[in-house]
């Protein structure tokens, strides 16, 4: 799983720092310099580190799968969710949005689903939501939706 | 003796109680700023300017210029507690604080980030007391060109972090440089990189990506289930620990002589700033070491090194500006604009003509970084140690909303929130793949500059004709050469270290 992670990353970037070197190439000189420079070395350095992850995925391709970085990537996925929409509800109401955000985030990482558990978690998370609303909007004048 | 029945009346004005209340309030409040990730002094002083206008002029100075040293300071705590640089200064403090505070070794880092920041804060202050006027000079002798190798040298640090794994270390610092390249060119006024994407023309805001980088990559690293319920312990005690930083501090004082010395130059060049100090500081301790591969796991002169430089360039920084004029970053940029409007002009003649304000100022900065030493010590590093008993399933998340308002708090949008999420998500999976956080962030920061210096360099070079300007002047060479040494020996001492494994190999 992490040499395909690493494989896959490698080639990723490979193509991502490609698009950008050819359209480095297309900005007239001299401001090209620098970034087809810098571009240009990354795209070396990436090439070299796809070739060399892909070597190692070749040569232990028959090695068992690791579970430990597929459980690591489902917690990414769902942290990630969590907070994309955390992020789109903050425009409509800060406390409801981060209050419940908190919530959700502490009981998924505690995994403890009993009432007193619950109650906890809900408690600390408008405390912390409070003690966020008074250090930006109120001290450091930050505009947030109520 | 003018001089000197000048500075005793302004020790008096600094002296006075209300003054050293208001220097503490405003080191305590700089020091919270600075640990707080996606808050900057910056932010803070600004806000707070048109709070100190009516105020006495010294204490409205003295608030601005504390809460600069405080934050200085800050930034080192949730360097070191939580791996999350409260300001770009403090990432190279992240790369041997935090394995101390893996190790049980929080408070001991803790006591060397202050012992370091008190110690070059106060050495920043007397240069800036002493000799501000000869050293202002000094920052006039620098061009573009002195200013892009300085940045390469702040950048040749990524060789020296990746050792274990070179290829990938470079790789990072490039993609860091990349990212920074998104957006408007600032000399040419073309978008670039941008792929069809209107928002990505603003680029990429440095505070947010750094959040992301750091912050949110370590908290989704952390809110595993897995690892949330390992803490970091806190196993030294305060006293042990002070004494084993005392000690170290008295057997490697070339460690604080050569990071002041670094801080305050670094200082007085206009536009470099704390994170090039505390990169270049970081990068010569490790290379002047005799076991420079302790680096990275937990060495406390690494530690001392960083905050030693990025406290020192406070006073550095304030050189240029009242001797000329020129801030030496923003924040001496918000003090000038403080300054001016008290009716104080910068220039040699400021410390004579304005009735001792501006040696009570000086004397009431070198206040406030003593006195940052009792506060932090007092006061501050047991609040911080704190957080190391708050349980990581509780912690991450709080942070993680800390960081989100604080992006969101930069452009008061949610572009900024988009890219630390973008950047915490990428920089979690290159951690995975072997990339480090510290080399990206450090093309994050250090890329812009060397962009501007470069491209200022080449237009100079252009115009004379002369492409050897950029290489030829006395001062680059010197800086080349330091690049080049810095470069070469962590690659030395690889092919040291692989030609002594294998005479072993052959003797076994």
């Amino acid at each position: 799983m992490t040499r395909a992670l690493d494989l896959t990353m490698s080639l990723g970037l490979v193509a991502g720092l490609g698009m950008m070197f050819r359209e480095a190439l297309t900005i007239a000189p001299p401001a090209n310099y620098f970034p087809a420079v810098v571009v240009g070395l990354s795209l070396c350095l990436s090439l070299a580190a796809a070739v060399r992850s892909g070597t190692a995925w070749v040569r232990h391709r028959s090695e068992a799968a690791s579970s430990e970085p597929a459980a690591g990537m489902r917690d990414l996925l769902v942290v990630s969710i969590l907070l994309f929409v955390y992020v789109a509800a903050i425009t409509v109401s800060y406390v409801t949005a981060t209050v419940l955000f908190l919530f959700a985030l502490y009981t998924y990482v505690r995994r403890d689903f009993g009432l007193r558990a619950l109650a906890f978690n809900a408690a600390i998370a408008l405390v912390v939501s409070g003690a966020v609303y008074v250090c930006f909007v109120l001290w450091l004048g930050v505009y947030l939706p109520f | 003796m003018d001089r000197f029945s000048g500075l005793l009346d302004s020790l008096v004005l600094a002296l006075d109680p209300l003054v050293l209340l208001t220097i503490a309030v405003a080191t305590t409040f700089g020091a919270i700023i600075g640990a707080i990730p996606g808050i900057s002094s910056v932010m803070a002083i600004s806000l707070l300017l048109p709070v100190v206008y009516p105020l006495d002029p010294l204490i409205g100075l003295l608030i601005l210029g504390s809460i600069y040293m405080g934050a200085m300071y800050g930034d080192a705590n949730s360097a070191i507690l939580l791996n999350i640089p409260g300001t770009p200064s403090a990432v190279p403090t992240t790369f041997d604080g935090y394995p101390m505070t893996l190790q049980g070794r929080a408070r001991e880092a803790l006591l060397a980030a202050l012992a370091g920041s008190v110690i070059g804060g106060a050495v920043g202050v007397l240069a800036l007391l002493f000799s501000f006027g000869i050293l202002a000079q000094v920052s006039l002798m620098f061009g573009p060109q002195e200013f892009f190798w300085l940045t390469v040298l702040g950048l040749t640090m990524i060789a020296a972090l990746s050792s274990g794994n070179m290829l990938k270390g470079l790789l990072g610092g490039g993609i860091g440089i990349c990212i920074s390249l998104i957006g408007i060119d600032p000399y040419w006024g073309s978008p670039r990189f941008t792929f069809g994407e209107r928002s990505l023309i603003a680029g990429v805001d440095l505070i947010p990506a750094l959040l992301g980088l750091f912050c949110l990559a370590q908290v989704l690293e952390s809110l595993r289930p897995a690892a949330a319920g390992a803490a970091p312990n806190l196993a030294d005690d305060q006293g042990t620990a002070l004494k084993l930083v005392l000690r170290n501090l008295r057997t490697r004082w070339d460690v604080l002589v050569r990071s002041s010395f670094i801080g305050v130059v670094i200082g007085i060049l206009p536009g470099v700033g704390a994170p090039i100090a505390s990169t270049v500081s970081y990068n010569e301790t490790r290379r002047w070491d005799p076991r420079p591969e302790r680096y990275g796991k937990g060495a406390v002169e690494g530690v001392v090194a960083s905050e030693v430089a990025s406290n020192a360039q406070v006073g550095g920084s304030l050189i240029p500006m009242m001797a000329l004029g020129i801030p030496g970053n923003v924040n001496a940029a918000v003090i000038l604009g403080a300054l001016l409007s008290f009716g104080l002009r910068p220039g040699a003649q400021l410390l004579e003509g304005s009735g001792g304000l501006a040696n009570a100022f000086i004397i009431g900065l070198l206040i406030s970084s003593l006195m940052m030493g009792v506060l932090g010590y007092l006061f501050i590093i047991r609040v911080s140690t704190l957080v190391l008993r708050v349980p990581a399933a509780y912690l991450a998340p709080s942070i993680l909303v800390f960081a989100v308002i604080g992006s969101y708090s930069v452009s008061n949008s949610i572009y900024g929130v988009a890219i630390m999420l973008a950047m915490g998500i990428a920089g979690f999976l290159l951690r995975r793949i072997g990339i480090d956080a510290a080399p990206v962030g450090l093309g994050l920061i250090l890329g812009p500059i060397a962009e501007r210096e470069f491209t200022s360099s080449i237009l100079i070079a252009q115009a004379s004709n002369d492409i050897g300007t950029l290489f030829l002047r006395p001062i680059s060479l010197v800086l080349i050469v330091l690049c080049l040494a810095s470069v070469a020996s962590p690659l030395i001492g690889m092919v040291k270290k692989r030609i002594s494994a294998r005479q072993q190999g052959d003797v076994s």
